[in-house]
């Protein structure tokens, strides 16, 4: 009997020799495709920028160089001026300082609640939000219009804000709900044993654990807020109230061959986001660079 | 209040924010679907003369089949790149940081800007993309003596543009991928080694199997989201066209019909056929998910 | 059949590291390991955390590469060669089964890999299965299976491809106490059937000591001692090898104690199962051949570890511990006793903490 079962390998064995061995791929291969990663993604941004330091007005030069010959902030100074990307940025800022903040709230409450509840409420929370998530932003547009109409909030920043209602998107509640979820039981047990009630273990137990989600989420919020489009597209329409997008869009239909200055235009609606991934960045390297390297 | 008020309170915005921005919105869409209306006057009932006159309706057909080729072809190229990205910059290394960091940055421009950058990128005279291209070339033409695309000009290179585009923005799906691959045990990579497999079989027989489940997930989000993300391109670099409709997708041409054209009884049975294609895709995904769970986990 | 099957046939074809180190970063994990495994045997490696079991393991598998020395595996020279070229086979502290296949394709991975048809591929699958008890798991998936049966498809799997060598990487620590200790025949049984040149590394003596058929103990990186468990437990080479292995509170005396002490003695070592309890009065006559260790010590705390007891008592050279079977009347706390030991459990090291031969002791055993 054991002879027997110990005979199968080895017949196989035989038949699957001789072993093929593939050539290791020379190491080099990785080097080469990080450096194809750098070249595909890095120049598009590289010539944004370049760009926008041209001299507004003239014609593109035949062989652009990666550096303009003339450095220049005319452009900015056009895009300023005649766009109105001023104003529009305070704007933008505005919606931001009170969006941002009540979509995270609403976010860290309602993750936080569903904790709370009962299986099957947090399974239904959880249902209606992924639902949420599938439901195509075009769906939305007209009823939404007929609402912030009757409620005579067309041409005000309030309809930019309003998505912070439903924490800019259904996805950050399911994230701060599993969040809350890997917070070790214990710990929230012991502010029990201490009298907190929900809203005491909320803030005193349960955000300080969790604060590189807050980090991420208030970074991906700010960006979605700053860059949302379609929201200032169809219920702002007096200039005054213009969001940096939209006013964006107006400088380029104004004359769509002075690249320099919509470029400049562009440079300026991208800083501010970038700002703040570089920022949540530095935060987050601060608290896991140690860990950084050890996994593979 | 009691623990359980406490705790329905603090749901309570979340909800209301639900209800009101999303699921009343929708059912509201829904029912117009079956109207005629022009933002003014009361909506007037038409029944099924909406879905009717779609069925017909040649920009329509336009929308829904570049709406389709787009998921069609940006899906798997985005979903590709990214997870060859999370693949190549999981480990530590030279320069690993900053290649991370570049691949993000496309993501985090807003849109409107990218666009436009964009737009000036693929300029068919002045653009750099084209510059490029013409390098060693006379007269306008490459150095193989073909003209270049005109991006912005001719149908098929338009759509092609709108595509390259949306290929560059796919921070989202590299971060979690990568987070998706920084989870697995380094035990199974060993014992992978040990039995003699090399990077093709490494890839095919373990990586692939053990994040198919994210992938999965992460290519119904992004089928769901190619309705969408191909609006604002659209609109900004190829207006649509070239020439009428060739870029036009069904987010595009839902906007156009209800707030230029004023048919919003119109744009929200086109809407219809998108929540339809929505839930079939997310159906269809689901279920192929479904099986793979079935043979994965008990 | 005790030669592993397989595998070109060679006299000498276990495996053999020559001054094999390996570093992390900057930390030495290994410090020059010579040691060899003849073919088919059994060899364990014991040693606390961090002592550089797992890297000895890895270096064989070429997980981890040797900044110097050489390992040969069969006869051959495997130090340069990538893992999937040396023909081991491990089996993970995780075990390491993958979820999205099921039992038989766990096995079959390294076949499969290599080019083996599904057929074949199959049927050893089946085969290494029946040999490691786990035949009846085939259609499974891992998810579905206890850490038991995890710890044979593990096995199994290491199995089927019949390699050179068997790495064994903490292969029971997965598992409760009670299915460890049966776990633990099992292996041995399957060993003795299969006869494959076998590396087993654990931190649990006991597991050990029941396993091999030699112990190599390792501590930061350096080998300590290398003999079959019984030589390993009655002549330990070292003083660290006495402490780690056999029963805890080891007693430590100055060897001046005893008359007839070899030189160069820094310590000696008594296990507490080697020490009597005797009445002070009559102590010096019950030391017989033995050494009488401390005429008065006072019993100060007892110590309940199931059968025995650990009797701690204050000399006036030091703490002595003895262990005395829990029924016995003796050593009751506040009670004055001589501590005595036959003159062959007597362990001496000098002050580097290798041992010091004892001529008296040895010849009386």
């Amino acid at each position: 009997m054991e002879r027997h079962t110990t005979r199968g390998p080895a017949a196989t064995r035989r038949a699957v020799a001789p072993v093929r061995r593939r050539r290791r791929p020379p190491p080099d291969i990785r080097r080469h495709a990080i450096t194809a990663v750098l070249l595909a993604f890095g120049p598009p941004l590289l010539l944004l920028l370049s760009a926008s330091l041209r001299p507004p007005g003239l014609p593109p030069p035949a062989a652009p160089p990666l550096l303009p010959t003339h450095v220049t902030l005319a452009a900015y100074a056009e895009a300023l001026g005649i766009g109105g990307l001023g104003r529009a940025a305070l704007n933008s800022l505005a919606v931001c300082l009170v969006a941002v903040p009540v979509s995270v709230l609403v976010a860290a409450w309602a993750g936080f609640a569903t904790t709370r509840l009962p299986r099957r409420a947090a399974q239904g929370v959880v249902l209606l939000s992924l639902t949420a998530l599938m439901v195509p932003a075009t769906a939305l547009l007209v009823p939404r219009f007929a609402l912030y109409r009757a409620l005579h909030l067309t041409d005000t920043l309030v309809p930019l804000m309003a998505p912070a209602l439903i924490a800019t998107s259904p996805l950050y509640p399911l994230v701060y709900y599993v969040a809350f979820r890997a917070v070790p039981a214990d710990l929230y047990e012991t502010a029990r044993l201490a009298g907190f009630g929900p809203w005491r273990t909320w803030w005193r137990v349960a955000m300080p654990l969790v604060r590189p989600v807050t980090v991420a989420l208030a970074t991906f919020t700010f960006v979605l807020t700053w860059s949302n489009f379609l929201d200032p597209l169809l219920y702002v329409y007096d200039r005054d109230h213009f969001t940096l997008p939209v006013a964006l869009r107006s400088l380029s239909t104004l004359d769509p061959t002075d690249f320099p200055v919509f470029l400049a235009g562009a440079v300026l609606a991208t800083l501010p986001a970038l700002l703040v991934f570089a920022a949540a960045q530095w935060y987050m390297r601060g608290r896991t660079g140690s860990s950084e390297g050890t996994v593979t | 209040m009691s623990d359980r008020r406490q705790a329905a309170a603090m749901l309570a915005p979340y909800a209301a924010g639900l209800a009101l921005l999303v699921f009343a919105p929708a059912a509201a869409t829904v029912a117009l679907a079956f109207t005629e209306w022009d933002a003014i006057s009361p909506p007037r009932w038409v029944g099924l003369a909406n879905l009717r006159e779609l069925w017909g309706h040649e920009p329509f057909h336009k929308a829904l089949t570049n709406s389709l080729v787009f998921a069609a072809v940006a899906v798997p190229a985005r979903l590709a790149l990214a997870l060859g990205l999370a693949l190549l910059l999981h480990r530590p290394g030279r320069r690993v940081g900053l290649a991370r960091t570049v691949a993000l940055l496309p993501t985090a421009v807003p849109e409107v800007a990218y666009g436009l950058l964009w737009l000036w990128l693929f300029n068919p005279l002045a653009g750099p993309v084209n510059r490029a291209l013409t390098v060693g070339g006379g007269n306008g033409l490459t150095a193989w003596g073909a003209l270049p695309p005109q991006w912005l000009t001719m149908p098929t290179p338009a759509r092609a543009a709108i595509i390259i585009m949306s290929v560059f923005t796919v921070g989202e799906l590299f971060v979690l991928l990568l987070a998706a691959r920084r989870v697995l045990p380094a035990e199974v990579y060993e014992l992978a080694a040990v039995e003699g497999a090399g990077r093709w079989q490494v890839f095919r027989r373990v990586t692939l199997p053990l994040v198919a489940p994210v992938l999965g997930l992460l290519a119904l989000r992004d089928t769901v989201l190619s309705f969408q993300v191909s609006f604002t391109p659209a609109l900004v670099v190829t207006d649509g066209g070239p020439p009428q409709g060739a870029t036009t997708y069904l987010s595009l041409f839902v906007y156009r019909t209800g707030f230029e054209y004023l048919r919003h009884g119109f744009a929200a049975a086109a809407t219809v056929v998108v929540l339809l294609l929505t839930a079939a895709a997310v159906a269809a995904q689901w279920w192929l998910l479904g099986r793979y769970r079935s043979r994965y986990v008990p | 059949m005790t030669a592993a099957p397989g595998g070109p046939v060679d006299p000498g074809g276990g495996l053999r590291l020559s001054g094999v180190e390996v570093r992390h970063g900057r930390v030495a994990a290994l410090r020059g390991v010579d040691l060899a495994v003849r073919r088919g045997e059994l060899l364990v490696v014991l040693g606390p955390s961090a002592a550089g079991k797992s890297t000895l393991l890895r270096v064989v598998a070429g997980l981890d590469r040797a900044a110097a020395g050489t390992v040969h595996l069969a006869g051959r020279d495997v130090t340069a060669l990538p893992p999937g070229a040396r023909d081991v086979a491990m089996v993970f502290q995780s075990y390491a089964l993958f979820p999205h296949l099921d039992v038989a394709r766990n096995i079959a991975f390294g076949l499969s890999v290599r080019g083996a048809g599904r057929r074949a591929a199959r049927e050893a699958a089946a085969a290494a299965a029946a040999v490691a008890g786990c035949a009846h798991l085939l259609d499974r998936r891992p998810g579905q299976l206890s850490g038991g049966e995890r710890q044979r498809v593990a096995l199994a799997r290491a199995l089927a491809r019949e390699p050179a060598v068997f790495l064994l990487d903490e292969p029971l620590s997965q598992l409760d106490v009670e299915l460890r200790t049966s776990t633990r025949a099992e292996l041995r049984a399957l060993h003795d059937r299969v006869g494959a040149t076998t590396l087993h590394v654990t931190h649990d003596q006991a597991e050990a000591m029941a396993l091999g058929d030699r112990i190599a103990v390792l501590r930061a990186g350096r080998l300590e001692q290398v003999a079959p468990p019984a030589q390993l437990w009655r002549r330990p080479a070292t003083r660290f090898v006495a402490g780690f292995v056999g029963a805890p509170w080891l007693t430590v005396l100055p060897p001046g104690l005893v008359a007839d002490a070899p030189a160069g003695a820094a310590e000696l070592v008594v296990r507490p199962e080697d020490l009597r309890l005797s009445l002070p009065r009559d102590g010096a006559d019950n030391a017989g051949g033995g050494a009488l260790l401390a005429p008065r010590a006072t019993a100060v705390r007892r110590e309940l570890a199931g059968a025995d007891t650990f009797v701690h008592l204050a000399a006036a050279t030091g703490p002595v511990t003895v262990r005395v079977p829990t029924g016995a009347r003796t050593g009751e706390v506040g009670a004055e006793y001589a501590v005595t030991a036959a003159r062959d459990a007597l362990h001496f090291f000098a002050a580097d903490g290798a041992r010091v031969a004892d001529p008296a002791g040895e010849g009386t055993s």
